[in-house]
């Protein structure tokens, strides 16, 4: 059908109707801003900048240590200032706003298995630097998008000294890369350090001068052998000159007071770890530590500090063990009882660095507390390692190493946003156009109310709502609070959002969707105040009725925008005569239901021929032969081939076109082509001697163009074209006046094999087609309860969808309209002063009326109308009003979604918090018709409207 | 059938270099001509004598006895430069980690296909080191793909010394770099022990007993030290931290420039230092640019690296990168890959397609590896004075239509693709292109003592006392200190 469509399109009516088009369209076209609409401004500020943010965790000692809300001031790399957000902001800086974001230090872990452990053979051996294989430029994404900034780097894990460890950053710029080169002299204790290979290194040839040296079996083999190795290494250092590379990196390292890096998991190893500090008055800390809450006392007393690796694979199911009675793994209790010690936590064995928040993760289920987890993943570790002075904690002097989490840094939902290292932007996470609002209360609909509950957008539909809903990787979060309300977005059920003040009406075959732009400032006060989608159409409608549109009031793309280009078909009776009103519209869905007929019956042609052709049984003879028409020559003042010009009106320059034509008797038939397009159009019309007036048979959006000429002399016709308001003129000279044979295509019945063709499509009666197929209703603007009987005895013939708007006497009907679940969009005033009779206990005398509040009483479905463009942001005020005047808060919020978008069949788009709805809500800070209670965020289509 | 062509192909090529007298003055007339330094002249001439560029010019006044080539049509540039070849050795490398003492002379053979190869690719000189499976590796050379003997292909001897911060197979980062503090660190050690002992001998030779302690005799032995008191291993060691010996320094990766940066500084042969990188180190590119050392880039150009958490392919084309910092770089071939990329003047026209300008491609390919290797004194460009090392091509070097007609080393025509056997082998006879002047009848009456230039092996490579600290300058016999 689109194929169809086009090609009717094309030809004579090609360059009039796409220029009247612009012409037409350029009057609705307005100053379109366009709105970035992402988590962060881009590109993020980097240097010197403000950072605003939901929270602020600062990790650093006594008070201060989060501010909610609070913020981050960054000069040249450089915190210059932490606080609460009331803090004086430097005027010269760029400010970030992150109002869903939750701000920590760079997270630091003090074990990590990022390098692969060198290949040396020797036991000891000092001379090997970590920082040796840390590679400054690579990208650690998966790191950074956990929220790593700073870690260690060990030579190894695999002999007793390994070598000297080092301490970098994962991001940032490579020059600020490496923080400590030699960070320390890294030992390990235990199994994993016991039988090195036999040292067999030779550097140069043998020779009869060089001999290779024998076969040395290394220590340790056990773990008294490994205290012995490491007295006897260090015996060597104050005894011998150095003898190799090892022994004077041993040397030069013990001899500038390194630190001792002691990786022990068991309680005798942790125990020997203490007393070799002790006994060599050096400074040291133990890494591992499985069994360390057996020494804590002793740990405490020694004031040597902890870091504990959670777990070994905390992303993998550990190999089985069986019943070795021998198998050291980790376990929660051993971190409950280390509570009351200042450790730092790492990652599992695997040393994935991602794993530091889960490893925090297990630590709050051992019962630490929300303080003592965040330190233990920042400022401990960074005094732990020695880089406590620049990165760690938040203070004015430290390096701006940021992480801005998208939620509770300690919840594993939660992901990096937005990294800084020394003020450098180091990750930006990916927009994967996924959101998760949680709120207090989630309004589903009237039935459902989800207390604490959750909603998930994905690519702006709703995907899943409930108590938890899933929380794909880098999603954004919305965290309303407890007292935070979420609703769907408020409908409007009858404005004129995008009219600009055109008062006219539209024509049965145009939708309003057609002027819906990218949103203006107008559409932008719409969607604030919480109205997300406007049921819009002109001022007034055509006799014939007008479309109505379903539009959000804001959106980034005009598609974005369209809920559904044609919602309802719109026919207004005021003041008229009953009967007058059934009869317009029984003419009007009579003309629908044919159309509709012809449809039907296409349809069940094409499922025959369908079920014909899937038998077999096809016949071919049933194709139709085109007739082509052949005529008598005789020579007049019209018959012939005509050479014509368009020029003027929007057409930017002039088109020629082809005109042949053929007179009988009064009548004229002829073809059409313009600018060499092989398409003819066909031209029907009268001649009376001098003046030519025919209409071409193409499609337009504004119906045929029509020819009116003169016959100025002979052979040149003069005249104009005329489509719409368009006039374009029209000058034809006759290059051939014989008679001109033309196929007389008669509408053919029946397609290249032998399918039926569809009936061609009228504009102006798809609407009524789709509300007489009961998917949009018809929307009747009515006044009295006889117009209202009448307008229900024609939808009762037709069986049609209604919605009536402003009818003042509908409660009258409440039965009726229940029956039929047929909506009342309620009048602009919501309390009027009425005689008694139409009231529903009839009393006499004037009183006070309350539509809104009695039809829903009678539930009858209920919406509101702003009857204006953007004066359709005081709508929830109307809503607030009708509440203050009787109505249910409950029954207001329903009447403002479930209830507009069942009357208008919009149900499956908008109107509620289901699964595939639209990701429109709106979130208060309360129920959004109590009294005090304020709309926080606008949520359209799954992005937030700023 | 093999071993006949080569036998073919060799003959060949060694009978033009070795048996026939070449002319003495030749000229190259009527062809468009890239000095690469100085304007492009659109027809003109080079005129060669005794080996060398003599005369470079729209007219120039040819001697009466010069061979008039006519290259109408052709273009004319100086020979390509492969800064960094292993190809010319039977094998890339050593097995052991640290091989100072080794010497690609040793394993230099002028028959290997490869110098055929480099001619018909129009290169006139090729940095032979070994590649980068190594710590320390051998001494290099640059030598002209033709010649009976190493010595005779011999340019420039001694060139660098090769290092690699990259790991040797089966290594790692951390033991790669303690190996080389070891190595430094033991030469350190070696040479107070020389010191001492040289002291102590010394004294005995005059029957006297030590007379001061260890430090002090290890301070006046050192002035005692003569150089063939250096034992091999330690040699060529000593010499690259006088900076009497270049460094060509691998870093594989971004993160290994500053190691290779670093070592080089710390050991004292950073000035002589060039710095071969792989693609990765496009990110070091700040870095490199402060250090200010000659770079030769490692193919692949067209780098591609793959986002672990969307996925996405991101590419960068290297040269590009480096050609925006205004780094200087010197192309390399990269016959692993593909029939094009053998070639060095594709991979320069690659870089052109890329957005690199014509002119830093062009430098990449010949005047900036001949700096990079301290031979651009005498090759590198078109200019009177400089050897006679040029290629004539069919077209523009940058077109891939072109290719290499005639190659002149140090003024003999070592190529002439109308001649070249294995082409014939492969495309059967063609057309001769170049239209032949009929060699000067005189030249047959030459007296014997008119040397041709390029026979005498020592010519080139004769150590110039003078040139000596500069850093282009070829590095003198080793001396005394």
């Amino acid at each position: 059908m689109p194929s169809q469509r086009k090609t009717r399109f094309r030809s004579v009516g090609a360059a009039v109707a796409i220029a009247a088009a612009m012409f037409v369209a350029s009057g609705a076209r307005s100053a379109a801003a366009t709105h970035a609409l992402t988590f962060v401004d881009r590109p993020p500020p980097r240097g010197s900048f403000v950072l605003k943010a939901k929270r602020v965790y600062t990790a650093t000692r006594g008070d201060g240590w989060v501010y909610s809300p609070g913020l981050v001031i960054v000069r040249d790399g450089r915190i210059v200032g932490v606080g609460p957000d009331s803090m004086e902001l430097p005027p010269d800086l760029p400010v970030l706003a992150m109002k869903d974001g939750i701000v920590t230090p760079g997270l630091i872990s003090a074990a990590t298995r990022v390098i692969p452990p060198h290949a040396g053979d020797e036991s000891i051996a000092a001379g090997y630097r970590a920082v040796d294989a840390f590679d400054a430029y690579a990208e650690h994404r998966q790191a950074l998008a956990g929220g790593v900034t700073t870690i260690h780097l060990q030579p190894g894990g695999h002999r007793l000294l390994t070598g000297q460890g080092a301490v970098v950053r994962v991001g940032g710029p490579a020059s600020a890369r490496i923080l400590r080169e030699r960070s320390d002299l890294t030992i390990n204790l235990g199994e994993p350090a016991f039988d090195p290979p036999r040292d067999v290194t030779y550097q140069t040839p043998a020779s009869s001068d060089v001999a290779i040296p024998p076969a040395v079996r290394q220590r340790p083999a056990s773990r008294l052998g490994q205290f012995i190795a490491l007295q006897e290494a260090l015996d060597g250092v104050s005894r011998e000159p150095e003898r190799d590379l090892h022994a004077a990196a041993l040397a030069a390292a013990w001899e500038a007071q390194a630190v001792l890096r002691l990786q022990a998991h068991r309680g005798a190893d942790i125990a020997g770890a203490l007393r070799f500090l002790d006994q060599h008055d050096r400074r040291g800390y133990i890494v591992g530590g499985a069994q360390a809450d057996f020494l804590r006392g002793r740990l405490a007393a020694a004031s040597v500090p902890l870091v504990y690796t959670v777990g070994e694979e905390l992303r993998s199911i550990p190999a089985d063990v069986g019943f070795d009675p021998d198998v050291l793994e980790k376990d929660i209790r051993t971190l409950t009882r280390l509570r009351d010690v200042e450790i730092a936590l790492a990652g599992g064995s695997d040393g994935r660095l991602a794993d530091l928040r889960l490893a925090a993760a297990t630590a709050r289920r051992a019962g630490f507390s929300e303080r003592q987890v965040i330190e233990s993943i920042t400022r401990i570790p960074a005094e732990i390692l020695g880089v406590a002075d620049r990165v760690g904690a938040l203070r004015p002097g430290m390096d701006a190493d940021l992480v801005v989490f998208s939620d509770d840094p300690l919840s594993t939902s939660s992901h990096a946003m937005l990294v800084y290292v020394a003020g450098e932007v180091a990750f930006e996470a990916p927009e994967v156009g996924a959101l998760v609002i949680r709120a207090g209360t989630v309004w589903v609909d009237e039935q459902t109310r989800i207390p604490g509950g959750a909603v998930l957008v994905e690519d702006g539909r709703i995907t899943a709502v409930g108590r938890s809903v899933p929380h794909p990787p880098f999603a954004r979060v919305i965290d309303a609070g407890p007292g935070g309300f979420v609703a769907p977005g408020l409908i409007d059920g009858l404005g004129h959002l995008g009219f600009q003040g055109d008062r006219s009406s539209t024509d049965p075959d145009l939708s309003p969707a057609g002027i819906i732009g990218v949103p203006d400032v107008a559409e932008k006060r719409v969607a604030r105040s919480g109205v997300t989608t406007v049921l819009t159409g002109s001022y007034s409608a055509s006799g014939q009725g007008s479309q109505m549109a379903a539009v959000h009031s804001w959106g980034k793309t005009r598609s974005d925008r369209v809920v559904r280009g044609t919602a309802a078909v719109r026919f207004e009776f005021q003041g008229d005569d009953p009967l007058d009103v059934f009869e317009r519209l029984e003419k009007r869905l009579k003309a629908g239901q044919e159309y509709l007929e012809k449809w039907r019956k296409y349809e069940k042609e094409l499922a025959e021929w369908k079920e014909k052709r899937a038998k077999g049984e096809l016949d071919e003879e049933a194709k139709e032969p085109e007739t082509v028409q052949t005529v008598e020559t005789k020579a007049d003042p019209l018959t012939g081939t005509w050479a014509a010009t368009l020029s003027g009106g929007p057409i930017p320059e002039p088109q020629s076109a082809t005109v042949k034509l053929r007179l009988t008797g009064n009548d004229v038939e002829g073809r059409m082509s313009v600018g060499g397009q092989p398409d003819e159009s066909r031209i029907t019309g009268t001649f009376d001697g001098t003046h030519l007036s025919a209409t071409i048979d193409a499609e337009t959006p504004f119906g045929p163009p029509a020819i009116e000429a003169d016959l100025v002399e002979d052979d040149h016709l003069v005249g104009k074209v005329l489509v719409a308001d368009v006039e374009i003129d029209f000058d034809a000279r006759r290059t051939d006046k014989s008679a001109v044979e033309f196929k007389v295509t008669r509408r053919r019945t029946r397609g290249k094999h032998g399918e039926p063709l569809p009936p061609p499509i009228d504009e102006s009666l798809e609407p009524l087609k789709a509300a007489l197929e009961k998917k949009i209703p018809i929307a009747v603007t009515v006044t009295t309860e006889a117009q209202i009987a009448e307008v229900l005895k024609a939808a009762d013939q037709f069986d049609v969808h209604l919605v009536l708007v402003d009818a003042e006497g509908a409660a009258a009907h409440a039965e009726a309209l229940t029956q039929r679940s047929a909506g009342v969009v309620v009048g602009k005033q919501i309390v009027r002063r009425v005689e008694g009779r139409s009231g529903p206990a009839s009393e006499a005398g004037p009183r006070w009326y309350h539509q809104a509040d009695d039809l829903s009483r009678r539930n009858v479905p209920i919406a509101f109308q702003s009857d204006a463009e953007d004066g359709a942001r005081a709508l929830p005020r109307i809503g607030l009003h009708a509440v203050e005047r009787g109505l249910s808060p409950d029954a207001a919020l329903a009447a403002f979604t479930t209830q507009a978008s069942r009357m208008y069949r919009l149900d499956d788009q908008i109107g509620s918090l289901r699964a595939g709805r639209l990701g429109d809500m709106v979130i208060f800070n309360g129920h959004p018709f109590h009294a005090g209670s304020r709309i926080e965020r606008v949520i359209i289509h799954g992005e937030e409207v700023e | 059938m093999r071993r006949v062509l080569v036998a073919a192909a060799v003959s060949t090529a060694c009978a033009a270099w070795a048996q026939a007298l070449p002319p003495a003055k030749v000229a190259l007339q009527g062809g468009r001509i890239l000095p690469i330094r100085g304007d492009e002249i659109p027809k003109g001439t080079v005129l060669m004598e005794e080996g060398r560029i003599t005369a470079i010019g729209e007219s120039v006044e040819l001697p009466y006895d010069a061979m008039v080539v006519d290259v109408s049509g052709k273009v004319v540039m100086p020979g390509m430069i492969d800064a960094h070849s292993w190809r010319g050795l039977d094998v890339p490398n050593e097995n052991l980690p640290v091989t100072p003492f080794l010497d690609v002379y040793d394993a230099l053979d002028p028959s290997r296909l490869y110098f055929e190869d480099a001619l018909r690719e129009g290169l006139t000189s090729v940095h032979v080191i070994v590649a980068n499976n190594c710590v320390i590796g051998g001494v290099s050379r640059v030598v002209h793909p033709i010649g009976l003997t190493p010595d005779e292909m011999t340019l420039r001897r001694d060139v660098a010394l090769k290092m690699s911060v990259a790991p040797k197979r089966g290594s790692d980062r951390m033991a790669q770099m303690a190996t080389f503090r070891e190595t430094f660190r033991e030469l350190e050690e070696y040479l107070e022990n020389l010191a001492e002992k040289k002291y102590e001998e010394s004294l005995e030779k005059k029957d006297e007993k030590i007379d001061v302690g260890p430090e002090e005799a290890r301070k006046r032995g050192k002035k005692l030290i003569e150089w063939d008191d250096y034992d091999d291993a330690h040699r060529n060691l000593v010499r690259l931290t006088r900076g009497e010996l270049g460094a060509f320094i691998y870093a594989e990766r971004a993160g290994d420039v500053s190691r290779a940066i670093r070592l080089a500084r710390d050991n004292g042969f950073f000035d002589k230092s060039v710095l071969v990188v792989g693609p990765d180190c496009y990110k070091a590119v700040a870095e490199l640019k402060e250090a200010d050392r000659p770079v030769v880039l490692e193919p692949p150009y067209l780098y591609r690296e793959e986002d672990p958490i969307t996925g996405k392919i991101k590419e960068t084309f290297v040269p590009k990168v480096f050609a925006d910092a205004k780094i200087g770089f010197s192309l390399l071939p990269d016959p692993g890959r593909s029939l094009a990329e053998q070639y060095l003047n594709y991979q320069a026209s690659l870089c052109v397609r890329h957005g690199v300008s014509r002119k830093r491609a062009l430098d990449a390919i010949t005047i900036h590896p001949a700096r990079a290797l301290g031979i651009a004194e005498r090759v590198g460009t078109l200019e009177p004075g400089k050897l006679a090392n040029i290629v004539v091509m069919s077209g523009d070097p940058l077109d891939f239509d072109s290719w290499v007609d005639l190659v002149y080393v140090q003024g003999v025509q070592a190529y002439d693709r109308t001649e070249d056997v294995r082409l014939k082998r492969l495309f059967g006879e063609e057309p001769k292109e170049v239209a032949e002047v009929e060699p000067d009848k005189d030249r047959a009456d030459e007296s014997p003592d008119d040397k041709p230039p390029g026979k005498d092996p020592k010519a080139p490579t004769a150590p110039d006392a003078g040139t000596e600290d500069t850093p282009e300058a070829d590095p003198a016999e080793p001396r005394t200190p």
